[in-house]
């Protein structure tokens, strides 16, 4: 069967020169799914608008060849392109809520595309002279028909409704909807779920896989995340720095990666498997594009360059069954030896043991309470009216219970809008509590004045989601460090006879050291780091003042794979030598098993379940858990049981009466709609709140 | 939407009070009502007596703002600042130092300011509009480059080089025009024509790089590559998608001016010997009218509050998302 | 001889130190040089900030003021002329004593209307009579006066071009023996070549320029004179200074309150923030002329009623003017605050901020250490994009009769002065034009200054490069 599209050779690149995309080759067949694997800045996404040919205007395809269906898209005429777009190509981007128009209404952005490719297809059934846009009546059927396609419900009422009305997923639908409009041979999706939950993205992977069955239309899918190219693909590249680095079909892929940078991007994934040793983090970054390396572009994070790697660059070659790879291990000239393949094997597997201890989950309550939060309140009043009198609350954090014992890692796990981070600024007095307490080495902070709080300030801090907002760019990294110091008057650990400046610079030193920077970097500026450094920074700074209790708010989902291994790893062997506590907000599951200790798993402002990593995240109780759990999308294929849910969560605001879970449960039963679920205790660590298990002695 | 618009309303009564309170200020910190009086006598043949008669005769006997002398409420209310004020808020501004009706001098001069303003308000969006559209079609390329090159230099010329050359090639050398005056009826268009002509000049360059650089912010954004991608032409994209979001800013800007057109403008008016609200102003200003000064400043301020809220209710018609809280 | 610090230039002084310490702040700073490297390298801001300074040169020195003393004594202590002087006075002092009767067209050499003049023979009769200086070295007007004009412009180019290679020659030579003991050359990295190229252009045009009108001056009025015979170039250019205080002065004096109000409405809110802005509503709802119009009439009533206040003619001038700056400020304040309360309200979310927070720093330190560098490129930004905006307000509000003292030399005034003579016959032009040239030529300069720093400023202008 013949590539339905055939890329060859593609060059994209920036005005001033910097080759973006180089040298690319590929092939897709009807009907197949190709995946395009790569880190950001890797030039995935600069690929797919090329093959489309909306670049920016500072970036332009500069050589190459690019056929689809016979279709030479790099020599049509504008008004010819315009066909393809939408007709026979069409794309989905990252952002659904910025790619929508936010002043259209869902209908009327569909009917655009319809107007335009929707007509032409339906001729051949029912043949006339002209081929009719469709127009009226006819266009707002075929509108309801692709809505309820995707899987939106009450789609006639929806066609009305704008972007702003819908959630995320139901964006993405809508996305898809227009895409398929067109009657596409093939969909070109950008990262169409990173920015969703983990839940939402199965239900969207699901639609995908669906609609291609029926139409049988190709999928371009874009995307960093290896679990979602182990779902969906038939065939993968790899892209690394402009570069397809190794193309295989999946399996192949997964059971053998060839490129050293592949089989480390596996190596660095958190996985259960290896949920006691340290990863194995790629060293470095990703070359910037005006800086790229002579030789192979991977040869300075990779182990197993040697001086050929770093003089010339590596030709494509081809394997057994269509693996290809761009890698001096396989060039001919090693191969002669004899070495190449069966080393690059041999060492993908090594890469993944070492001889790091292993720590062994124990029992939570040997260990003596460092912070003790009971029944925490986070409510926003809602005004309305001529006197904006408060007319309801927002329970962003509604009664939330833990405990967190000194050198552990307690988890708070959830999807967006559930409140997890809200109630980790709580823990901080960052936002006040409605009410509750938090107990903090005995101390109870809620009601504490400006002054007795800073006090208490030391003892904990916060790393925070996004590397790039939360470094002063206007600050030195030693200024960074040194203001928690002077805020806190922090006693300096090195101590002895020098003056408090002097003692603050080893301190800073020292500080760098731990995290694994120079010690130059000191005099550096947060832009003159990548994400990973500047993580480094901010896990420093909040070192600094030597706290007992870290609170991480997703510290690693702004990070690609590799260099999240390489925090990830951080923490753990800081949290070993300075005996530190963790509350680890996440909503990556993975990651979260790979780390905690203890697991909340949070919903609508409330936790559900909570236990131990084993008992959480193996032998979950609650439907929502479950859901959560098999929403993620495995490299190794091996699920639990599908749960998909339904729906979208509700807004806190208005939270559904009962257990918050019911309208999405499958399990719901008459009692769920009347009652919130009480605790009931599974086993001595172990307790969720749900009417399933109700009928055991309540806890 | 009406609980919003009243609580708007009730927020504007603090803000015309302090605009009062200001130029109140303004006037009577350096000019107490004894040299209003002198001033309006003539300074010569003045006698302490009838000073008083005239500060009795205008409402000027009372203290300015806090009557010690007064019984309760009177303490407050029985000033030349209550009493000068509390008149306004019904919209009876009283009478000039020539003694002349205010309100009425107003609504017989809001024909002349409208049929000026008006005309420049919406010919002007229109060529705006359409000059920025055009160079955001062609951006990046030499039409667009010298497009805003035209711009710079059109923004950096003197409003005052407009009026006068304007006035001076129309009237005297091509002789189309009457230079100043007005006339009701349709004779108003030929004294109408230059002002207008010379008001949307005056600003073209400012405004429609204040569109393009709108405009082109818009067409950076996501949906817009979205529309790209269904295969949208770049016409459509720019009217259908680009515009109508370009909206929301340029409502911003604009929607405050209209009411504000009420008040003509203070320089072609006065240029242009127009008998607006403009010229009117300025009178007062030399003539130092105080009671002229701040009915329009309250007018004014009233207006501008009432453009803020226009601007708030717009954005619900253009975009979807708001709803007036 | 007496040093006089009039108000504005006191502030003019203190905007100097203050741009002067800025610089050598940001100097060793990489960070904030790296917009500045930016600007450096946009060849039409390097050209307009040439022209611009310039004028700033010109507004410089026509800021140190002095008083003359007089020849005669007062019992032994020296009395000094009521009149202030300025030391661009003094360098262009031919220009300003050279007064003719009236009007005189540009480079003539007789007056521009007829007069009845007695000839040696006692007979009147009415021709354009010669004027005093313009021209008077030439025996036969009309048939020496191109000749010459010619001439002495093009010797004076000349000399423009050759003084402007020497100095270029030089400064190419010293640079180069700095950046070869500098491993790299750090000035070599600043200007890329076409910045070199137009900078050097504009230099060279520039020199023939000022080298031609420096020789034609002596003896011609280049650009005529004015009713009663002033030369105008020398008014044009005092216009200068006073165009150069309204766009600069009113900046300083408004910058204070916008960033502190902006900055605290912002970051504190609350309370603080709902009376912050009442307080810019009530200011920015009443119409700007409308209240610069009243401020300036009352301010005027109570200079007049204080005339003892003031020792000279100047010093009085000169506090409407900085009235009038004060004025302009707090009318233009209102925009400033409320884009930094904005960006506050922004930059208070961010995550360095609750970084900051959770240390427990204090806000005084949050709101100076973290916030207001953050918003200086906002500050910066709209200073230099309200100047040009300034400079043509004042010509409109002089012209209106609310701007400057009518002493004080503007190129509102000069216009006001030339507007009555536009029905003449034959129409007198050069004075308008003369105001509306160098005006042009001023905000010209300036709006592509501003549009080059915003550029190179803007954060969100930036994007491309991080691609």
């Amino acid at each position: 069967m013949s590539a339905l599209l055939k890329v060859e050779g593609l060059v994209t690149r920036l005005r001033n020169g910097a080759r973006i995309v180089d040298d690319i080759s590929f092939g897709i067949k009807a009907g197949e799914t190709f995946a395009l694997l790569g880190e950001s800045g890797c030039g995935k996404s600069m690929t797919a608008l090329s093959l489309m040919r909306l670049l920016p205007d500072s970036i332009h395809v500069e050589s190459g060849a690019v056929q689809l269906d016979d279709a030479d898209i790099l020599a049509l005429p504008e008004r010819a392109m315009r066909e393809v777009r939408g007709g026979k190509m069409a794309m989905i981007f990252q952002e659904p809520g910025l790619s929508l128009n936010p002043v259209m209404t869902v209908g009327e952005q569909i009917a655009e595309a319809l107007e335009l490719h929707g007509g032409r297809r339906g001729a051949t059934i029912l043949p006339s002279p002209q081929p009719s846009p469709l127009k009226g009546e006819g266009v707002e059927q075929r509108c309801i028909e692709l809505l309820q396609q995707v899987g939106i419900p009450d789609a006639p009422r929806r066609l009305h409704e704008y972007p702003f009305q819908l959630s995320g997923g139901m964006k993405q639908r809508v996305m898809i909807a227009m895409a398929l409009a067109g009657q596409p041979k093939l969909l070109v999706a950008d990262e169409p779920t990173t920015a969703l939950d983990v839940t939402i993205q199965a239900q969207v992977l699901q639609l995908l896989r669906d609609t291609q069955q029926q139409s049988g239309m190709s999928l371009l899918l874009i995307t960093h995340d290896l679990g979602v190219v182990a779902q969906m693909a038939h065939q993968v590249a790899v892209m690394y720095a402009g570069h397809i680095v190794e193309r295989a079909s999946r399996a192949q892929l997964f059971s053998h990666p060839a490129h050293p940078y592949t089989q480390k991007l596996f190596a660095a994934l958190p996985d259960t498997a290896r949920s006691g040793q340290p990863l194995a983090a790629i060293p470095g970054n990703v070359p910037p594009l005006h800086d790229i390396p002579k030789g192979c572009r991977f040869a300075p994070r990779c182990d197993k360059a040697w001086a050929l790697c770093h003089e010339q660059a590596p030709e494509w070659t081809t394997l057994e069954q269509g693996q290809g790879v761009r890698c001096h291990l396989y060039s001919e000239v090693r191969r002669e030896k004899g070495e190449g393949v069966e080393r690059g094997r041999e060492n993908g597997e090594g890469g993944r043991v070492d001889a790091a201890p292993r720590f062994s989950p124990s029992s939570f309550s040997l260990f003596p309470s460092l912070l003790q939060v009971e029944n925490l309140q986070v409510h926003f009043p809602i005004r309305k009216g001529i006197l904006q009198r408060v007319v309801g609350q927002v329970k962003a954090v509604d009664g939330v219970s833990l405990e967190i014992p000194a050198g552990r890692t307690l988890a708070l796990v959830g999807e967006s809008g559930c409140g997890k981070t809200t109630a980790g600024k709580a823990l901080l007095q960052l936002i006040r509590p409605t009410a509750g307490s938090v107990r903090f080495a005995g101390n109870e902070l809620i009601g504490l004045n400006a002054r007795q709080l800073r006090k208490q300030r030391a003892g904990m801090q916060m790393v925070f989601q996004d590397p790039y907002a939360s470094l002063n760019p206007k600050m030195r990294v030693a200024e960074i460090l040194q203001e928690g110091m002077d805020a806190l008057d922090t006693p300096s650990p090195s101590g002895g006879g020098l003056g408090v400046g002097e003692e603050r610079q080893l301190h800073i030193d020292e500080l760098l050291d731990q995290v694994g920077l120079a010690q130059a970097a000191k005099w550096r500026y947060p832009h003159e780091f990548s994400g990973g450094q500047r993580q480094r920074i901010a896990i420093a700074r909040a070192l600094a003042v030597n706290p007992k209790l870290l609170i991480c708010d997703e510290p690693t989902s702004a990070l690609d794979v590799s260099v999240q291994a390489q925090i990830l790893n951080l923490l753990k062997s800081l949290q070993q030598e300075l005996n530190l506590s963790y509350l680890f907000i996440s909503h990556n599951l993975a990651v979260v098993e790979y780390l905690a200790h203890e697991v909340c798993v949070m919903y609508l402002g409330c936790i559900v379940e909570r236990g131990s990593v084993q008992d959480v995240l193996h032998h979950a109780q609650h439907p929502y858990t479950r859901a959560l759990l098999s929403a993620v999308p495995r490299i190794d294929g091996r699920g639990v049981e599908v749960v998909r849910l339904p729906g979208d969560m509700p807004s806190p605001a208005n939270p559904p009466q009962g257990c918050h879970f019911y309208p999405r449960c499958a399990h719901a039963m008459e009692i769920c709609r009347a009652a919130y679920p009480g605790a009931t205790g599974i086993n001595a660590t172990h307790s969720v709140h749900c009417h399933l298990y109700g009928g055991e002695k309540k806890a | 939407m009406i609980a919003y618009l009243i609580r708007r309303i009730l927020y504007a009564i603090p803000i015309l009070i302090g605009v009062n309170l200001l130029t109140f200020a303004l006037f009577f910190v350096v000019n107490t009502p004894d040299d209003m009086a002198r001033m309006q006598l003539g300074i010569k043949r003045v006698t302490p007596d009838a000073i008083e008669k005239w500060k009795q005769q205008h409402g000027y006997d009372k203290p300015l703002l806090f009557n010690a002398m007064a019984e309760g409420a009177g303490k407050f209310g029985d000033t030349i600042f209550f009493q000068k004020s509390a008149s306004m808020f019904v919209f009876d501004f009283g009478y000039s130092d020539d003694g002349r009706n205010i309100s009425r001098e107003i609504a017989t001069r809001m024909m002349p300011s409208l049929a000026i303003a008006l005309p420049t308000f919406f010919v002007g969006l229109l060529i705006y509009i359409t000059f920025a559209l055009l160079m955001t079609l062609f951006r990046a390329t030499a039409l667009d480059i010298a497009g805003v090159a035209l711009c710079v230099l059109l923004m950096s010329v003197s409003g005052l080089f407009y009026i006068i050359g304007g006035q001076f090639m129309a009237s005297k050398l091509w002789h189309w025009v009457p230079i100043s005056g007005y006339a009701g009826g349709m004779d108003s268009i030929k004294f109408v024509l230059l002002p207008v002509l010379i008001g949307v000049m005056g600003s073209v360059g400012a405004s429609s790089r204040w569109y393009r650089t709108i405009f082109l912010e818009e067409i950076g954004k996501d949906y817009v590559r979205t529309a790209r991608a269904k295969g949208l032409s770049e016409l459509r994209v720019l009217f259908r998608h680009v515009l109508k979001n370009a909206m929301i800013p340029i409502l911003t800007g604009v929607v405050v001016v209209i009411p504000l057109l009420f008040m003509g403008s203070l320089l072609t008016e006065s240029f242009f010997g127009i008998p607006g609200l403009g010229s009117y102003t300025i009178d007062a200003i030399n003539a130092q009218d105080f009671g002229v000064v701040r009915a329009m400043v309250f007018l004014g301020s009233v207006l501008y509050i009432a453009g803020l809220i226009l601007t708030d209710i717009s954005y619900t018609i253009v975009d979807p998302r708001v709803r007036l809280q | 001889m007496k040093a006089v610090i009039l108000w504005t230039d006191a502030m003019i002084f203190l905007l100097l130190a203050t741009a002067i310490a800025g610089t050598w702040w940001i100097r060793k700073r990489p960070h904030l040089m790296l917009p500045w490297q930016r600007v450096a390298q946009s060849s039409v801001g390097m050209v307009s900030l040439l022209v611009l300074s310039l004028f700033v040169l010109v507004g410089l020195l026509d800021s140190l003021h002095y008083r003359a003393a007089l020849p005669e004594k007062n019992n032994g202590q020296v009395v000094y002329s009521p009149e202030v002087l300025s030391a661009f006075d003094t360098l262009a002092s031919g220009l300003r004593s050279r007064t003719e009767k009236t009007y005189s067209a540009p480079l003539a050499a007789c007056l521009y209307a007829k007069e009845s003049i007695e000839t040696a023979d006692g007979k009147i009769m009415r021709d354009y009579p010669r004027l005093k200086y313009g021209g008077a070295h030439l025996a036969d007007p009309q048939g020496e006066l191109m000749g010459d004009v010619v001439r002495r412009a093009g010797v004076g180019a000349f000399a423009g071009l050759l003084i402007a290679m020497v100095f270029v020659a030089v400064a190419g030579w010293i640079k180069r023996s700095v950046s070869t003991r500098k491993v790299g050359g750090g000035y070599a990295t600043l200007y890329p070549p076409y910045t070199r190229r137009s900078l050097l252009m504009t230099t060279l045009i520039l020199s023939i320029l000022i080298g031609a009108v420096a020789n034609l001056a002596p003896v011609y009025h280049v650009l005529g004179t004015d009713k009663v015979g002033i030369d105008v170039l020398y008014l044009a250019l005092k216009s200068i200074r006073t165009g150069l205080v309204i766009g600069t002065v009113t900046t300083l004096v408004m910058l204070p309150f916008a960033l502190l109000l902006g900055i605290a409405a912002g970051y504190l809110r609350g309370w603080v923030d709902d009376v912050i802005q009442y307080v810019y509503t009530v200011l920015s709802s009443i119409p700007s002329v409308l209240l610069i119009a009243a401020a300036v009439l009352m301010m005027q009533v109570y200079i007049e009623m204080h005339p003892e206040w003031f020792e000279t003619a100047a010093a009085r001038a000169d506090l409407r003017l900085l009235f009038l700056c004060l004025i302009l400020g707090v009318t233009s304040w209102t925009g400033l605050c409320r884009l930094l309360r904005g960006e506050t309200l922004k930059l208070r979310e961010m995550e360095y901020i609750q970084a900051a927070q959770a240390f427990g720093v204090s806000s005084f330190r949050i709101l100076t250490r973290h916030i207001v560098p953050n918003v200086m490129h906002i500050v910066l930004i709209s200073v230099v994009m309200d100047f040009s905006s300034l400079v043509l307000a004042e010509a409109v509000l002089s012209y209106v009769g609310v701007g400057v003292d009518p002493s004080t030399m503007s190129f509102g005034t000069l216009i006001n002065a030339a507007r009555m003579e536009m029905g003449r016959e034959p129409m007198v032009w050069w004075t308008l034009a003369a105001a509306f040239g160098f005006m042009l030529v001023l905000v010209l300069a300036a709006n592509l200054f501003a549009d080059a720093v915003r550029d190179a400023f803007d954060p969100r202008l930036n994007r491309t490069e991080t691609v």
